[in-house]
């Protein structure tokens, strides 16, 4: 810090000044673009005692030797004088490194008073030395203990006047009444002149510290909002900034975690997060530092505090003995009216931070305040992540591990059933057998296959939620997937003797063609599966299902209607939800399943970018239908010889 | 026929081997329970197809397939209880002749391992002969025979057939079922995968920069059609 003001000074200081004056000499004279106190001072007193050396050298020391008390040869005096000063600066450093107490100007009063004496009393040159004494005193030791040396002056003069028997006894009086009241103006001149200086230095200081506060909270605001995650280095940075921009000697950052009441006796700092601006791991606060947030705690403002005899007291704290803190500033940060934690800024000399220091560390906290929600908010967010990340993880793994483990003994049954079921009666595996043992093992077989969807459900809801499902999209006419799924499910319907009815358009008809869409086959064979084998279990038997496909305003859109129960109103809503089972349908028909065939054809037609819905009234029957986009491609380009894909695709726009 | 089957499940590897014993006579069915058991089957045995687990006790199936691709080309179907489509790609990329997930059943398994065998036999002849030629590459469609300038290429009977199919039909698109069916069988339909693998395969061999083919080309959401003597045009 005083290396930076040091800079500051030697930057302002007159042009004609720099170079020819010594650098530390020129700080003493001019400070922050001002001149300075101690170089008013010095100055004077180096003028006085010049004017005296030069008046006694040229024979006028004593002027009026007749009348001295004790007749002195003035230029031994004068070059005694000069002497003294030298001894004071050399033994005190006055004026460059210490501030001189009154007890060194009394002595200089006692100097002087002694040379007057010896050089004609009140008419003798060495007076100019009580006006520098009278000047140094009301700039350095303030108004009243220069007014005291004022008096002590003024009573010298008047003992002399009575004292001694003058020559020019009439002008006696008028003098004195001079000298002491141009001692008086003197001194209220200079206590004026250095207030006006002291006056303009605190401008200067107060910009200097108005331009640093500014761009301070800007950057704090800047790394507040960014919701830089590493909220540690953020107290850091705020920590010595603070300090830096108040002029304090050090500064730290305390944070209560928020999960623990904190104890301020406590001898440990648990449940505190401490950042300070030097030791980078404090771990202990002094007892002074505990009081103050004590207080700070239970008053939710801001706490100054002068030095604290405790301090001395208290065991060895983090910081060196020899630095405790005069002046304490602790200043909290609230979120939502509770302290959360504080900022605290110390000063190891006497000077208490001032109503602006303050206003500056509470604009700070509130941006602190805010940085913390937002660093907290972000953990939270994080870590929220985290665990449902971890969630869908362990749901993925055991799903996955589920089915796996389910698959292979499944493969084991099902081969075997299968082989079984064929030898012992001659016939494959899923025809109607007549005998008991053909029909336990076919009995068999449709549990295992009934296993088998339900895995492959599971799997491929799992794969679906986690984005995994991949589609192999080429060209397809969804007339003929539709054709293919019924052929592979007729003799479901025939087992419930429902008749199939069909609502397409004729086989290599225009419209036909018009059926085209880009999907991936099997998956869109297994959305019709889900959707004819829906319609069949819940579809009564001897019943109709109509399956059809039309192509309509650049969609082509597949249906299945049944003459089922319906779903009620309130219910069409949930009916593609994962797990969801229509309580009416469950009902009626009786039916088992997993809930999950509706969810998984959603989201695969919602994968192709179409639309999977449902038209029922209850009592009446249901319609599930879905919509692809329509391919512009049909076919028929594979007849038209040389003309690739992409021609064909223009001949058709055009 | 001898069928070797690496699998670490028991049961799996029993119920096959008794349906075989069943159902089928003529196959002889080998079994291991690790891939080195199962590499040391292979040599000793030499079957003329296997059947490989992807998930094994002591190494993984692709690492098997690699080993056994590096020795022959008979005949390997994956079976997994993963049925991911990663790994699908990755048996195939290997040179894995078919993916099956488990479960399956017998009916399922025979007919798979059947229509491998019958791939991987040389191409029946799909034509009266003939010769078919653009830029550098012939087709003698009566020996099965590649040539690329005037060189001898080695193709598997998948690669010949697809190549066949594309230059037959020279010049028209080709949908992607068609080729599958015509190709590997009816119930290939929508498996794009085997397709696109076959391709790449094809296009590595005949191609002068597989990554911008010139012959083969893609038809994108429609198939693949081969474009006859590009240099002419």
């Amino acid at each position: 810090m005083k290396s930076k003001r040091d800079t500051t000074f030697v930057k302002v200081a007159p042009p004609v000044l720099r170079g020819w004056v010594p650098a530390p000499m020129l700080r003493l004279f001019v400070r922050d673009g001002a001149p300075s106190i101690e170089g008013l001072d010095a100055a004077i007193r180096g003028f006085s005692v010049t004017i005296v050396v030069l008046l006694s050298l040229l024979g006028h020391g004593n002027p009026v030797d007749a009348y001295a008390l004790y007749a002195t040869d003035p230029t031994w005096l004068a070059l005694g004088l000069v002497l003294y000063n030298l001894v004071v600066i050399a033994v005190l450093g006055v004026p460059w490194r210490t501030t001189p107490g009154f007890p060194l100007f009394v002595l200089d009063w006692l100097v002087a008073s002694a040379a007057i004496l010896l050089t004609g009393g009140f008419l003798s040159p060495f007076m100019i030395l009580y006006y520098a004494l009278v000047i140094g005193a009301a700039l350095r030791v303030g108004l009243s203990r220069s007014a005291l040396l004022v008096i002590a002056c003024a009573a010298l003069f008047i003992t002399l006047m009575i004292l001694r028997p003058d020559p020019v006894a009439s002008l006696r009086l008028p003098i004195v009444v001079v000298q002491v009241t141009s001692l008086i103006m003197v001194m209220f001149m200079s206590v004026g002149m250095k207030r006006a200086v002291e006056v303009e230095a605190r401008k200067m200081q107060l910009e200097e510290e108005a331009g640093n506060q500014l761009r301070l909270l800007n950057s704090l605001t800047h790394a507040a909002l960014a919701g830089a995650p590493d909220l540690e280095q953020v107290l850091r940075t705020v920590a010595s900034a603070s300090s830096k921009a108040v002029c304090a000697d050090r500064g730290f950052v305390v944070l209560f975690d928020g999960t623990r009441e904190w104890n301020n006796t406590a001898d440990d700092a648990d449940g505190l997060l401490i950042v300070a601006d030097r030791d980078p791991n404090p771990n202990l606060l002094s007892a002074n530092e505990k009081i103050t947030i004590g207080k700070v705690l239970r008053m939710r403002q801001p706490v100054l505090t002068d030095a604290n005899p405790l301090e001395h007291h208290s065991p060895r704290s983090r910081y060196d003995l020899a630095e405790h803190p005069e002046a304490i500033a602790c200043v909290p940060f609230l979120l939502d009216d509770k302290v959360i934690g504080a900022l605290f800024v110390a000063r190891y000399d006497a000077h208490a931070f001032s109503g602006p220091n303050i206003e500056l560390l509470s604009a700070i906290s509130q941006q602190v305040a805010v940085a913390v929600r937002m660093a907290r908010l972000y953990e939270m967010e994080r870590e929220k992540a985290e665990r449902s990340q971890e969630l869908e993880r362990l749901e993925r793994d055991l799903l996955s591990m589920v089915s796996h483990e389910l698959r292979t003994p499944l493969t084991a049954i099902k081969t075997s059933v299968g082989a079984l079921a064929s030898t012992r009666a001659g016939l494959a595996f899923g025809e109607t057998g007549t005998s008991t043992e053909q029909r336990l093992l076919n009995n068999i077989g449709r549990s295992t296959d009934r296993l088998i969807n339900l895995v492959n459900e599971l799997l491929d809801m799992a794969r679906l939620r986690a984005g995994r499902m991949t589609l192999n999209r080429q060209v397809l006419n969804l007339g003929e997937v539709l054709l293919d799924a019924v052929a592979t499910l007729r003799p479901l319907f025939d087992a419930r003797s429902q008749t199939l009815e069909f609502d397409l358009p004729s086989t290599g008809s225009p419209r036909w063609s018009r059926l085209a869409a880009v999907a991936d086959r099997r998956r869109i064979e297994q959305v019709i599966i889900n959707l004819l084998s829906n319609a069949n279990k819940y579809g009564p038997r001897d019943s109709h299902i109509i399956v059809g496909a039309t192509p309509r305003g650049g969609l082509v859109k597949v249906f299945v209607r049944d003459e089922g129960p319906g779903i009620v109103p309130t219910e069409q809503g949930f009916v593609f939800d994962k797990y969801y089972r229509s309580g009416t349908l469950v009902e009626n028909s009786k039916q088992e399943g997993t809930g999950l065939g509706l969810a998984i054809a959603r989201s695969i037609v919602e994968l192709h970018g179409g639309h999977l819905g449902v038209h029922s009234r209850q009592g009446s029957g249901s319609t599930f239908y879905f919509t692809l986009a329509q391919s512009d491609v049909d076919d028929s380009s594979e007849e038209l010889g040389d003309v690739s894909g992409k021609e064909f695709n223009e001949d058709l726009n055009n | 026929m001898k069928i070797l089957i690496i699998d670490d499940d028991p049961d799996v590897v029993e119920a096959i081997t008794l349906s075989f014993g069943l159902q089928w006579h003529e196959a002889i069915v080998l079994a291991a329970e690790t891939g080195a058991e199962g590499k040391a089957v292979f040599q000793r045995e030499n079957p003329e197809v296997v059947l490989l687990d992807i998930a094994l006790p002591d190494t993984d199936g692709f690492e098997v397939l690699h080993w056994i691709r590096s020795r022959n080309d008979a005949p390997v179907l994956m079976i997994s209880a993963r049925g991911e489509e990663i790994d699908k790609v990755r048996g195939l990329e290997l040179g894995a002749d078919d993916y099956i997930t488990k479960p399956f059943g017998y009916l399922e398994l025979s007919a798979r391992i059947k229509a491998v065998m019958r791939r991987a036999q040389a191409p029946p002849p799909l034509s009266g002969g003939g010769k078919f030629s653009s830029g550098n590459l012939l087709v003698n469609y009566a020996t099965h025979q590649v040539f690329l300038k005037d060189k001898l290429i080695k193709l598997t009977p998948i690669e010949y057939k697809l190549l066949y199919q594309l230059t037959r039909n020279a010049g028209q698109v080709l949908m992607h079922d068609d080729l599958l069916s015509k190709v590997w069988g009816p119930e290939y339909l929508g498996e794009l995968d085997y397709l696109r693998i076959y391709v790449r395969r094809l296009r590595e061999k005949l191609e002068d920069n597989p990554q911008q083919p010139s012959q083969i080309l893609t038809e994108r959401g429609l198939g693949y059609r081969f474009e006859a003597n590009p240099r002419a045009a």
